[in-house]
């Protein structure tokens, strides 16, 4: 381990199998207009030489302030938590909206009439003008009679009563005309309600185009900006700190393995772990997506890969600062010997999660989660939690790998999109993308989204 | 007479109630648990940063520190982070894990 130099990353260059995506990677790394080395050696074919002379670069470079790696600790994950809140501000607010509507509903017609009769409320422009039409036409039969009445005034007493009968009769139609526009809109807004109110109520408000805003977020073009970013850090040297994701550092060694076809490291893992649990966090605390709680990728190592044996004890105290009863997904990296999945404890639909990028099941990973709930529950809250009827969710079509590599980056998507509740709508093609987008991630300590 | 009553009166004062009292808490002996499972101990004080026992951990062992992470209850152990920070306790252990690193 110790044995790390610049010069090491070299042979990791040369397996690259997808020598295509490599030299784009690196050719948006080193041609920049601002980089010397562009300008001074720029040939068409950035081969692996290019490489060799940023990793030589590396010691004019080391003592140049490096602008992009202030040692945020908590900031980064402060930073990621109120952008997040902001965010879902905004949907909350939706949400509650949504939820005062069906209140008013609740509270009976005359609660609702107010509401969708008073000026001062906004209205929902899907609310269609049809009782508004209806109590017009009521109201505007009630005052042609009373004129017809007052026109027709006489002592007589039959007109009074006629004038009496009519105003009655309007009175009437009024009303049965505002009862039947509240029937019908209630009809109208329980079906509007039930599908969406359930969905608002569980964080996953029609998950389609939710997931495909995560996904365009995450695959989005680098700026300049950012492209300068990735391309600095890339050529740190391998001691080199470059961040600090909660208390994790994340050095040139750990970041170089977010390259193309370098296989992922835990800091980088446990690092979008900690920026993870921080968006779950603020999005939780404004009561929208799931309540999620992330462990590292140690607590599997732990409780059973290292021994290949169940050891509760191993990871005890790992759940003393959190109460499982508040929480709807547990999640966490599997790392098995070279080999990243994900796993999710679903306390919210009752069953085990297992999502491999390569779509084996991992019955051990299974059982372990299955005999670890129960024995957290019993020592936390002596809870004896029955999960028998609890199932294991192991799909099968979910986007996989299609190469020797992109393991990690697999799994750190299915957590992505699991915490949020999302489809999983990736696939292959994304990886070069989301790689960059978890250094940058990791680099400024806030997720794209 | 009125010149060195004040000093030995003041000074000594100071001493007795926290040394005697922090001497002994003060210390906590800590495990560093390998994956392995061997078990070696370490006394430190309880605001001395941490990064004292990794390294002398890692100096021990053989280890670089870079290639290792000390883990408390689940959490990163950050070579500035103190016992007292982690509210860790006389017998606590910290666990040492190697890289991991997957692709395939």
């Amino acid at each position: 381990m110790s044995a790390r130099s610049p010069s090491s990353r070299r042979p990791i260059l040369d397996m690259l199998e997808d020598r295509r995506e490599a030299d784009e990677f690196r050719a948006s790394l080193v041609r920049l207009p601002s980089s010397p080395l562009a300008s001074a050696d720029a040939p068409d074919n950035a081969g692996l030489d290019d490489v060799i002379v940023i990793s030589s670069d590396d010691d004019n470079e080391s003592t140049a302030p490096v602008t992009h790696a202030p040692l945020r600790e908590d900031s980064a994950y402060a930073k990621a938590k109120a952008l997040s809140l902001e965010r879902t501000r905004l949907r909350r607010e939706e949400r509650t909206r949504l939820m005062g509507s069906v209140d008013e509903l609740e509270g009976g017609p005359s609660k609702f009439v107010a509401l969708m009769t008073d000026p001062s409320q906004p209205r929902d422009p899907r609310t269609p003008s049809r009782m508004d039409a209806a109590l017009e036409t009521a109201r505007r039969r009630r005052r042609s009679s009373l004129a017809a009445a007052s026109g027709a005034s006489s002592p007589d007493a039959s007109a009074t009563d006629s004038w009496r009968s009519a105003l009655r009769m309007a009175e009437i139609e009024e009303k049965s005309a505002r009862a039947r526009a509240i029937a019908e809109e209630r009809a109208r807004l329980e079906k509007y309600t039930s599908r969406e109110i359930e969905a608002a109520l569980r964080g996953d408000d029609d998950s389609g185009p939710h997931a495909d805003a995560l996904l365009s977020a995450w695959s989005a073009k680098l700026d300049d900006r950012e492209r300068n970013m990735l391309r600095q850090a890339f050529r740190a040297p391998p001691a080199q700190q470059l961040a600090c994701v909660g208390s994790i550092p994340i050095t040139g060694h750990d970041f170089a393995s977010l390259g193309p076809g370098e296989w992922l490291n835990d800091e980088v893992v446990n690092g979008m772990v900690v920026m993870l649990q921080a968006r779950a966090d603020a999005e939780a605390a404004a009561g929208v997506g799931p309540r999620c709680f992330f462990f590292n990728s140690f607590f599997y190592a732990s409780i059973y890969e290292l021994r290949c044996r169940y050891n509760y004890r191993k990871v005890r105290r790992w759940t003393k600062k959190v109460d499982l009863r508040d929480i709807d997904k547990v999640i966490f990296p599997v790392h098995l010997g070279t080999h990243w999945t994900l796993a999710v404890v679903n306390l919210r639909d009752k069953r085990f999660e297992y999502y491999d990028a390569l779509l084996s099941t991992n019955h051990a990973a299974l059982d372990t989660m299955r005999r670890w709930i129960v024995d957290d529950f019993a020592d936390k809250h002596s809870i004896e939690l029955d999960v028998s009827q609890w199932t294991d969710y192991v799909p099968k079509d979910i986007p996989v790998q299609r190469n020797g590599y992109d393991c990690g980056v697999f799994a750190l998507s299915y957590a992505n999109f699991v915490a949020r509740d999302c489809d999983l709508v990736f696939d292959q093609k994304h990886m070069p993308q989301f790689r960059k987008r978890i250094a940058l991630a990791l680099l400024e300590g806030e997720l794209p989204m | 007479m009125s010149d060195p009553a004040p000093a030995p009166e003041s000074k000594p004062k100071v001493k007795d109630d926290t040394a005697g009292a922090t001497e002994a808490s003060n210390h906590i002996q800590i495990h560093v648990v390998s994956q392995s499972g061997d078990d070696v101990f370490f006394k430190i004080k309880r605001n001395t940063p941490l990064s004292k026992l990794m390294r002398a951990y890692c100096s021990r062992a053989g280890v670089d520190i870079s290639a290792v992470r000390f883990m408390f209850d689940g959490s990163r152990v950050r070579e500035d982070m103190t016992a007292e920070q982690l509210e860790m306790e006389d017998g606590d252990e910290i666990d040492v894990m190697a890289e991991q690193v997957g692709g395939q």
